[in-house]
């Protein structure tokens, strides 16, 4: 069925592709680690209290953002009929 | 200990992103495919809070909210669109939905 817990058919990837993705990885982590270490000694800037309060959040929210927010709820309104037109029975 | 700095969780969100770009390339089960967009698009979210705190705007914590409506409806239709799949094709497997017609 759709949600059943099956093993999936392991396709391995030759020692070239293999070596490709270390590399890669390892360039990743490089990457990461560099930022960090480049990142680490800028301290969060203390925020005032009450920062982040849903207070402030909402007022952005409905003024500032205002038009963006009603324009998701046209997207979650088409979102939902698109989801009932294809997952609908029969057509 | 200080408040944690911007940059740990700026790599926490990188390496999310990485695990949901993964997921997306290596796993063939539609779902866990899936799972793996919202992976990416919570890693971003992540950025996105992390910087407004830094940089003590409120800006980034609405834009979240604007990515976590886009992720619902992109969840809702993306799992009309599963649904619909298996219903013609009884699979879930990325490899056997690789036609555009048939």
């Amino acid at each position: 069925m759709l949600l059943n817990l099956q093993v999936e058919a392991r396709t391995t990837a030759g020692p070239f592709l293999v070596a490709v993705a270390a590399a890669g990885g390892i360039a990743f982590a490089g990457l990461v680690l560099a930022g960090l270490r480049h990142a680490a000694p800028a301290v969060a800037a203390d925020v005032p209290a009450g920062f982040g309060e849903t207070t402030a959040v909402a007022r952005a929210l409905f003024t500032v953002y205002l038009v963006p927010f009603e324009l998701t709820s046209v997207l979650l309104l088409v979102a939902i009929v698109g989801a009932v037109a294809l997952a609908k029975k029969g057509t | 200990m200080g408040p944690t700095p911007l940059g740990w969780y700026l790599g926490l969100s990188a390496v999310l992103f990485a695990i949901g770009v993964l997921g997306v390339l290596v796993r063939r089960s539609v779902i866990i495919i899936f799972m793996a967009i919202e992976l990416m698009l919570n890693a971003a979210n992540l950025a996105f809070v992390a910087i407004a705190r830094s940089r003590g705007s409120l800006d980034g914590q609405v834009i979240v909210f604007f990515v976590m409506t886009v992720a619902a409806a992109e969840a809702a239709v993306g799992l009309a669109i599963i649904l619909a799949m298996f219903r013609n094709r009884e699979t879930t497997n990325a490899d056997e939905l690789a036609t555009l017609r048939w």
